[in-house]
C-alpha cells in the first residue's frame, strides 16, 4: 500500500506493468505481413521505374549526342560562320563611312541632307538564311528629313542570322510528373487500406468499445481529411482550440524519423556568377530552374538527378582593360577592325546532373548536411554574343550551332531540413566546373552559385 | 543476445517469412505492452502495434547491436505510437480525453485482482492524451526530459510541468481507487 501511495509510483507502475500477459489478436499479424508483402512490389516498382528512366535518360543523350556530332553538315555551319562575320565587316565599314560623313556634315550642313541620303540601311535575307548572304539595300532617301543626329542613333547594328530550331522533348519532365501523381495516388489508398484493415473480435469492457468507436470515428475523419480536407480541418481545429497546450503540441512536432524518406522530386532553382579565363569581376547573375529527383541508396547514400534549364551570362573580358587576342580569337574567326574591349555573352542549355549524395542526419532532429558530387551531361542551345568594340559600336550574333557534352562536374554543399512528414526544403552552396571547352566560345567555365530546392517524398 | 536470437535477426534481415514471424511471436506481448499504454483503446493499440512492428522489421538493418534488441524494439514502437498520435489525436482527441475520463473506466478492473496490469494501463488512459504520453514515456519508457523535448518538440519547463500535473493525477485516481 505504500508503495502506491509514495513516491515510487513509478516504480509500481512498471512492476505492475509486467505482469502484462494480453496478446493482440492475429489480424495484426496478417496485417504486417500484407504490408511487407506490398512494400517488396512497391520496391520492385521503384527499381523498375529507374530503370526505364535511366534508359530513357541515355537514350536522350545518346541520341542528341549523335546527332550534333555525325548527323550535322558540319562544312556548312562553317561556310556560315566564315559569311557571318563577313557581314560584321560589311557593316563596321559602312559605319566608318558614316563617321566620315559625320565629319563632313559639321562643316556643311546643307551637304547632309545628301549624305543621309545616299546611306544604306542592311537587311537581312531571313528566308533564305544559308545559301543567300547578300545584303538586300535599301535606299533611304524618303528619310532625308531627318536630322544629323539619327546617325548617331544607327550606331548598334543588329545581325540577327537565325533562329533556334531545337525543340527539347517535356516527355521527361511530364512522365516524372505522372510517377509523382501515382504516388501520392497510392499513399491515398495505402491510407485507406491501412483504416480497412481488420479489426480484432476479441471481447474487451464496454467502455473500451466506447472509446474504440471513438477513435475509429476519428480514423474515418481523418481519412477523409487525407483525401482532401485536411487544411480545412486543420485550420478550424486550430481556431477552436487555440492557446491550448495539447493542440499546440501535436500540431507543432514533427516527425523526427532519422531516415529522410526513400524517394524526392520536386523542383529547384539556382542563381550563379560564371567565371571565365580572363574574368573581368563583374557580377552577372546567371539564373536556372528545373526538377530534381532523389532515390535512396542507403541510409545516407542518395542516387541524385535533374533536368536545369539555364539562362548564363558573363563577360568575356575587362570593360576596360587590356585586350587578349587569344580569348578573341576563340569567338571570331577573323579580327575585328575595331578593337573589341569586351564580349557578352548569352547561353541558354540544358544541364543534366547525375550524382551521389551523402547525408549527414543530426540525429533526432529535422536537419541534415549533405554533399552531392555529380557529373553533368549539357546542352546548348544557340549562343548570343555582343562584341562591344572601342568606339562603343555593339554588334550582336547568334551563333545558331548547338552542342552537346559530358563536360563539366559539380558539388553540391548544403542542408536540408524536413518541413513536414513529406516535405524537405534544401538550400546549398552550388559549384561547377568545365574539364572541357564548351560552346563556341570553347571556354572551361567555372560557375559559383546557391540553389534552394523544394521536394516531395516519402 | 543469444544466438538464437541472432540467428533470427539476420534471417529477417534476408526477408525470411517465418523467422520474422518468430520475432513477432517472441515479442508480440512485450510490444503490446507499449502499445495498449499510448494508445486509448485496444484498437487502436493494436493499430499501433501493427505499424510499429511493420516499421521494426523495415528498419532492422539499422540495429547495431549495441543495446538489447527489446530495448531498441521500444523505442521504435514508441516512435510509431508518438507518429500515430499525432496523425489522429491532433482532431478532436480534446473530446475524446474527457469522455474517458467521465466513463468510470477503472471500474472494471480493480488494482487487487490479477489482471493489475490492465488496471495500470486503464489509470493511465484517463490522463488526457498529452498527459499521457509524457507520462508513458518518461516514467513508463524511461525517455529523459531532454529526449522527449526533442522528440516532441516542446521545452523541457513545459513537460516537468505536464509531467507533474500528470503524476499528481494519477496519485489522486490511485487514492480514490483505493479507498
Amino acid at each position: 500500500m505504500e508503495e502506491r501511495k509514495d513516491n515510487n509510483m513509478e516504480d509500481f507502475f512498471r512492476n505492475s506493468m509486467e505482469q502484462f500477459d494480453d496478446t493482440p489478436s492475429d489480424t495484426v499479424w496478417s496485417g504486417i505481413e500484407d504490408r511487407l508483402v506490398k512494400s517488396d512490389e512497391k520496391n520492385r516498382f521503384i527499381f523498375k521505374m529507374w530503370f526505364f528512366r535511366g534508359m530513357f535518360f541515355l537514350c536522350l543523350i545518346g541520341a542528341a549526342m549523335t546527332y550534333f556530332y555525325f548527323l550535322e553538315d558540319v562544312s556548312q555551319i562553317d561556310e556560315f560562320q566564315k559569311l557571318s562575320n563577313e557581314k560584321v565587316h560589311d557593316k563596321r565599314s559602312k559605319n566608318q563611312k558614316r563617321e566620315e560623313d559625320e565629319k563632313r556634315l559639321s562643316f556643311d550642313e546643307t551637304k547632309s541632307v545628301e549624305l543621309v541620303s545616299n546611306k544604306e540601311k542592311v537587311e537581312i535575307d531571313r528566308s533564305n538564311k544559308y545559301l543567300n548572304t547578300k545584303h538586300s539595300v535599301q535606299d533611304i532617301s524618303q528619310k532625308r528629313n531627318n536630322d544629323v543626329a539619327s546617325i548617331n542613333y544607327n550606331k548598334v547594328d543588329k545581325i540577327n542570322i537565325d533562329e533556334p530550331v531545337f525543340n527539347v522533348s517535356s516527355e521527361s519532365s511530364a512522365s516524372m510528373i505522372s510517377d509523382s501523381r501515382s504516388n501520392k495516388m497510392n499513399h491515398t489508398s495505402r491510407q485507406e487500406e491501412v483504416f480497412n484493415t481488420n479489426r480484432t473480435d476479441a471481447v474487451y469492457p464496454q467502455q473500451e468499445a466506447i472509446l474504440d468507436t471513438q477513435y475509429l470515428k476519428i480514423k474515418k475523419l481523418n481519412s477523409l481529411a487525407n483525401v482532401g480536407f485536411m487544411p480545412l480541418l486543420s485550420f478550424s481545429s486550430t481556431v477552436k482550440n487555440i492557446n491550448s497546450n495539447r493542440l499546440t503540441f501535436f500540431s507543432n512536432t514533427r516527425s523526427k524519423r532519422s531516415h529522410f524518406g526513400n524517394y524526392k522530386l520536386g523542383i529547384s532553382g539556382r542563381f550563379f556568377q560564371t567565371f571565365v579565363s580572363d574574368f573581368d569581376g563583374v557580377f552577372n547573375a546567371s539564373e536556372s530552374f528545373g526538377i530534381r529527383h532523389e532515390l535512396a541508396l542507403s541510409k545516407k547514400v542518395w542516387l541524385t538527378n535533374a533536368i536545369y534549364y539555364n539562362i548564363q551570362h558573363y563577360d568575356v573580358m575587362p570593360m576596360n582593360g587590356p585586350v587578349n587576342h587569344d580569348v578573341l580569337a576563340r569567338y571570331t574567326a577573323k579580327d575585328f577592325q575595331t578593337e573589341i574591349v569586351t564580349i557578352e555573352s548569352k547561353s541558354e542549355y540544358f544541364d543534366f546532373p547525375l550524382g551521389l549524395k551523402w547525408s549527414f542526419n543530426k540525429k533526432d532532429s529535422g536537419w541534415s548536411m549533405f554533399i552531392n558530387p555529380s557529373i553533368n551531361w549539357q546542352l546548348y542551345l544557340p549562343q548570343n554574343f555582343k562584341f562591344i568594340q572601342a568606339d562603343d559600336v555593339v554588334i550582336e550574333r547568334n551563333d545558331q550551332r548547338m552542342f552537346a557534352y559530358l563536360g563539366s562536374t559539380a558539388m553540391r554543399w548544403g542542408i536540408e531540413k524536413k518541413m513536414s512528414n513529406s516535405m524537405f526544403f534544401q538550400l546549398d552552396l552550388w559549384g561547377e566546373y568545365s574539364f572541357i571547352p564548351i560552346g563556341i566560345q570553347e571556354e572551361k567555365l567555372k560557375m559559383l552559385g546557391i540553389s534552394g530546392s523544394i521536394l516531395f517524398g516519402k | 543476445m543469444e544466438i538464437n536470437q541472432r540467428h533470427i535477426i539476420s534471417n529477417c534481415l534476408k526477408g525470411d517469412r517465418t523467422s520474422q514471424k518468430r520475432l513477432y511471436e517472441q515479442n508480440k506481448v512485450f510490444l503490446f505492452g507499449i502499445c495498449m499504454r499510448y494508445g486509448k483503446s485496444r484498437a487502436e493499440a493494436e493499430d499501433i502495434l501493427q505499424e510499429g512492428f511493420f516499421r521494426i522489421l523495415k528498419d532492422l538493418k539499422q540495429y547495431a547491436g549495441e543495446s538489447s534488441i527489446q530495448a531498441w524494439m521500444r523505442k521504435v514502437m514508441v516512435n510509431s505510437a508518438l507518429m500515430h498520435i499525432r496523425k489522429y489525436h491532433k482532431l478532436k482527441f480534446e473530446e475524446l480525453d474527457e469522455r474517458a475520463v467521465n466513463s468510470g473506466y477503472l471500474s472494471d478492473h480493480s488494482l487487487f485482482n490479477s489482471d493489475r496490469a490492465q488496471s495500470i494501463i486503464a489509470l493511465i488512459r484517463q490522463l488526457p492524451k498529452l498527459q499521457q504520453t509524457i507520462f508513458n514515456m518518461k516514467a513508463m519508457d524511461g525517455f529523459s526530459f531532454k529526449e522527449m523535448s526533442n522528440m516532441l518538440d516542446i521545452k523541457e519547463v513545459t513537460l516537468r510541468s505536464h509531467y507533474h500535473r500528470s503524476r499528481t493525477k494519477l496519485q489522486a485516481l490511485l487514492q480514490k481507487e483505493l479507498h
